[in-house]
């Protein structure tokens, strides 16, 4: 199997919308795009599979050209070699699991029995031999997604296009199917994108995350890249951080910056306009005005309380909307109460700054 | 699901009501087979007139059942699949000849087929003749018979949902290919059981067959025509034939409605 980087340019317009991006995906590295519904990811995707022609772009794998508007050169999917995983798996309901993971292979022009022993190779790779016989009506969500893993790769996929793979799971088994999907793709190092609307999936699964808006990429980096320093609101919204522009008159150290109606205090060397962000983790709350080191102290109401599986995030309005996460016991000795009156404090040195 | 209420109690006019039509259709069809006994049928069904009917009848809606199908099904997967500029006026057209009167259908194709006709003028050039031989009765239960599978055929495509082909296309499949191992298998319910009202809507032709065909016992003489004819020498051939007949299509209609239901095995 050969390892190939694959890039992508794309540009597209559909109705109103357009669709201008451009990415790149290293052999055996998985590419995360994150992007609220109807942002284009799919769109994206379907593309790179040739399932739809771009107005202008270029698609290449190696030095394998697989579209290129400028040349007009456009391979059907079939000529790809993409594993395209559709989001409800779009498994083959009149075949069987080995009829499914064996389909490639044939549709490939192989013979019968090279077809079935690469599909009994992926079928025992991907752990679904005791299913082989089965209908694929009679599959869990997770068995599916593994049978359409096998199928895609039993194909001869190079490249890995997943659509939103865990969108047709439920909660209980989205965590054990997610683990299971990142053990599997580190197996097989092809370059792999997926597309998801759920952070945690992205920061989970992902080497690289690509935040898409209104058709664009907004942002791309690592996860603690996104995390430490997100660029846009949305990108600070999709991790749940504290995000917040100001504009800083020069300087160097500690420096005062208006927000709203309240004052930071940062530790930063940058002027002009910046964006400051910090995780919800950094805040601590008390019902009295803290004493402690922390250089930014606010006083507010508590608006919301959202239970979260480990901790309880609290969203205080102190003149900008700020949240906190807090441990559970913290619930009853701070006597957590929509519009209870808070104190929120972060030091300054947990605020990251930049341009 | 309906509701408790009226499973429960039912409206009672409409308990009665609904008696009615079934009991309106058994009765005829009830009356036909007591009128006979299973002697005279054998005797009668075994006469030459019936027979040669029957071996015609056969013959004539296989050969018009396999022409619709093999014209019809690339037409319905079109239909189906692809949105072009006058989609809806050749979806119109098709569905046409299952509401016009077959009678005006058979002088339609006698306009155009016959000696003197829009085609056939040209076709006579060429020494060929179709109206009132057995060609002619295949084309009239063509004409008559193939949007009953078109409709049935296109109603099954679109329910194969497009992703399943698009996901056979990045796995290598030539569009010929999806066409054949994803789009027929699931919709082949919808297939058969078009491929069977077909069949018998094209042993029930009449009227379009009479006027371009005409009751020439042996060449176009079908099963209806036969009793038509029967009628007026042989009552109790009429009503021999009128059985087979009958039976001919309970039996498409229960081919038709198995098939229809074996559908839900694949959702």
């Amino acid at each position: 199997m050969a390892l190939d980087l694959l890039r992508v340019k794309l540009a597209l317009s559909l109705g109103s919308f357009r669709l201008d991006l451009a990415f790149e995906v290293r052999p055996g590295e998985t590419v995360a795009l994150v992007g609220p519904s109807g942002s284009g990811k799919s769109t994206c995707i379907a593309a790179v599979a040739g399932l739809l022609l771009p107005d202008s772009g270029r698609v290449s794998l190696g030095d394998e050209m697989w579209c290129d508007t400028d040349t007009g050169t456009d391979l059907p999917p079939r000529k790809r070699h993409v594993g395209f995983v559709h989001q409800d798996y779009a498994l083959f309901p009149h075949l069987t699991v080995r009829g499914n993971v064996t389909y490639g292979a044939r549709a490939r022009g192989e013979g019968r029995a090279v077809s079935l022993s690469k599909a009994n190779e992926w079928i025992e790779r991907l752990g679904i031999v005791e299913l082989a016989d089965r209908p694929v009506r009679e599959l869990s969500g997770g068995q599916r997604q593994r049978v359409a893993l096998a199928r895609a790769l039993a194909s001869g996929a190079r490249v890995l296009l997943l659509d939103e793979p865990f969108g047709s799971l439920d909660a209980s088994t989205r965590a054990a199917v997610r683990s299971e999907l990142r053990t599997f793709l580190a197996d097989v190092r092809l370059p792999a994108v997926f597309v998801t609307h759920d952070a945690t999936d992205a920061l989970m699964l992902a080497e690289r995350i690509s935040v898409l808006e209104d058709g664009r990429l907004s942002q791309t980096g690592t996860s603690e890249e996104l995390l430490a320093r997100p660029q846009t609101r949305f990108v600070a919204d999709l991790f749940g951080l504290n995000y917040y522009r100001a504009v800083l008159a020069p300087g160097r150290g500690l420096r005062e910056a208006r927000v709203g109606s309240v004052v930071f205090h940062l530790m930063t060397d940058h002027d002009g306009s910046v964006a400051l962000a910090f995780p919800p983790s950094a805040v601590t709350l008390s019902s009295d005005r803290p004493t402690g080191s922390a250089q930014n102290s606010f006083r507010g109401h508590v608006r919301e309380i959202l239970p979260l599986p480990d901790r309880i995030r609290v969203v205080l309005d102190c003149g900008v909307t700020m949240a906190a996460d807090v441990v559970r016991e913290a619930a009853v000795t701070l006597d957590l109460d929509p519009g209870r009156t808070l104190w929120g404090s972060v030091k300054a040195t947990a605020i990251q700054v930049y341009p | 699901m309906g509701h408790p209420a009226a499973r429960r109690g039912g409206i009672r006019p409409f308990g009665i009501l609904s008696i009615l039509l079934p009991l309106y259709v058994a009765v005829p069809l009830i009356t036909l087979l007591l009128v006979t006994t299973p002697r005279s049928l054998v005797e009668q069904l075994a006469s030459d007139m019936a027979l040669r009917a029957l071996v015609l009848t056969l013959e004539t809606t296989v050969v018009a059942t396999v022409l619709c199908v093999v014209l019809g099904t690339p037409l319905a997967y079109v239909l189906s699949r692809h949105d072009f500029r006058g989609r809806d006026l050749v979806d119109t057209l098709i569905d046409l000849p299952i509401t016009i009167p077959p009678v005006v259908a058979g002088v339609a194709l006698l306009l155009a087929f016959g000696r003197r006709g829009l085609l056939g003028r040209y076709l006579d050039l060429a020494g060929v003749q179709i109206p009132f031989t057995t060609l002619a009765v295949v084309m009239a239960q063509v004409f008559i018979a193939s949007p009953f599978y078109v409709k049935a055929a296109r109603a099954g495509f679109d329910s194969v949902d497009a992703t399943l082909e698009k996901v056979a296309g990045t796995l290598g499949a030539s569009p010929w290919r999806v066409f054949w191992t994803v789009s027929v298998p699931l919709a082949r319910p919808a297939l058969i059981a078009g491929t069977v009202l077909a069949w018998a809507r094209s042993l029930s032709e009449f009227g379009a067959t009479m006027m371009f065909a005409g009751n020439l016992p042996g060449r176009t003489q079908t099963l209806t025509l036969a009793v038509m004819s029967a009628m007026e020498s042989n009552l109790e051939t009429a009503v021999a034939i009128s059985v087979l007949s009958l039976v001919l299509a309970l039996a498409a209609l229960l081919v038709a409605k198995r098939l229809a239901a074996t559908r839900s095995l694949w959702i």
